[in-house]
């Protein structure tokens, strides 16, 4: 177990086009990609500019807690909140101190994830 | 002796000096408007993810919740008004120097004295013309832009939000209920007064009660982003396109206008979208 796991943002982009691609997203805190993106954006879009800024990320364990270590499957190193909504804590390789979030959208009234995508 | 405490006067003259530093993409007026819209809507985002976690009080959180969709939907609204005033800008800066061909093309706009001193260190006739002017009636700012865009001695044609019975049609008329509802959040702290409710029967073409207080659900503002994030893309497109076939115009008559090389590089870098000027494809980087 660990405080932090090192990814390629291949992997995450992969895995967001592959097994997340109809669920909305939002990002906060990461500016290069909030200036591209119109949020909540579906996780083909955020692949798309997640690939294309490329490097290596780090996922980060939340407070007081730890990570399992896949790089193979980055969706398992996502943190559930009580709605369900899957919320990696990120920041690149680069810039370690520079934490942002990358959040499955939370809709309060329309559902979360894939039903939230379907009324889009 | 106790330290002096600063005047109420102070604190509040400090305010203004309390800042931090324009982001990087405030120079391109799309990733500008997106910046400010996702920011308003994570604000919200965060507080529906977080605050829930913790013990409310769930009257009060509901009325809370509600005051600040209303503050969120406001953040989007501006950003939007912002992209306009802020693309317009680019428009003038490109075009003021290389077109002395009437008295109207910037009639739409007004500027004091004061005005232009208090833009000078930015070198932007643009922004001296285009930030203390308010862009909130849809009307009015497709007259800015069919003038500000029209061909050299042409009274031009362009309409930026399209026309009223074409298939964009509907666009200028949820943009000006949204304007509406700015002003309603704005200056009466979200009370519709029967003067807001005559004008957004108008728009929305159905009842409006008043008095009542505005209460956005989260739908709601979701709505409103998804329509502004479209609007947006759809104008930024369409100005650059129009920004692109002047510019070609002008070249034409003009050769020795500009390089245009450098200037489809320069669009295409303001408008994050590739355009072709004078034959001369812009390269996005």
């Amino acid at each position: 177990m660990s405080e932090h796991v090192v990814i390629d943002a291949n992997a995450l982009a992969t895995w967001l086009a592959k097994d997340a691609a109809e669920v909305l997203w939002t990002v906060d805190g990461e500016n290069t990609l909030e200036a591209q993106l119109d949020l909540p954006c579906t996780g083909s879009d955020l692949a798309t500019a997640v690939r294309k800024h490329g490097g290596q990320l780090l996922v980060l364990a939340p407070h007081h807690g730890s990570l399992g270590t896949s790089e193979s499957d980055p969706g398992v190193l996502a943190v559930k909140d009580e709605h369900g909504a899957r919320v990696f804590q990120l920041a690149w390789k680069s810039e370690p101190d520079h934490r942002w979030v990358v959040a499955e959208d939370v809709a309060e009234d329309v559902g979360i994830g894939p039903a939230a995508a379907a009324s889009r | 002796m106790p330290p002096t405490l600063p005047s109420l006067a102070q604190l509040v003259a400090a305010i203004p000096q309390h800042t931090d530093a324009l982001p990087p993409e405030s120079a391109r007026p799309i990733e500008h408007y997106r910046r400010g819209a996702n920011d308003a809507w994570n604000l919200w985002q965060y507080f529906a993810r977080n605050v829930q976690r913790a013990n409310i009080y769930q009257t009060a959180y509901e009325r809370h919740a509600t005051r600040l969709r209303s503050m969120v939907l406001l953040s989007i609204i501006e950003s939007f008004e912002r992209y306009l005033k802020e693309v317009a800008a680019v428009c003038v800066d490109h075009i003021a120097p290389l077109v002395l061909d009437d008295r109207d093309r910037f009639k739409e706009f007004t500027l004091k004295p004061s005005g232009i001193a208090g833009h000078f260190a930015d070198r932007s006739i643009g922004k001296a013309l285009c930030e203390g002017q308010t862009w909130l009636d849809c009307d009015e700012i497709d007259k800015r832009f069919r003038r500000l865009l029209a061909d050299p001695f042409d009274q031009g044609s362009f309409k930026l939000f399209g026309q009223p019975t074409g298939p964009d049609g509907w666009r200028a008329n949820t943009a000006d209920t949204l304007f509406q509802l700015r002003h309603v959040i704005t200056h009466n702290i979200s009370v519709i007064t029967r003067s807001d409710a005559a004008k957004l029967s108008l728009l929305v073409k159905g009842n409006v009660d008043a008095p009542k207080i505005l209460s956005p659900t989260e739908p709601d503002v979701r709505s409103a982003k998804r329509f502004l994030d479209d609007t947006v893309n759809w104008a930024n497109r369409r100005v650059a396109q129009r920004m692109a076939e002047l510019l070609t115009k002008i070249h034409s008559d003009n050769p020795s206008a500009f390089v245009a090389q450098e200037r489809a590089d320069l669009v295409t870098e303001q408008f994050s979208l590739a355009v072709t000027v004078a034959g001369a494809v812009g390269v996005l980087t």
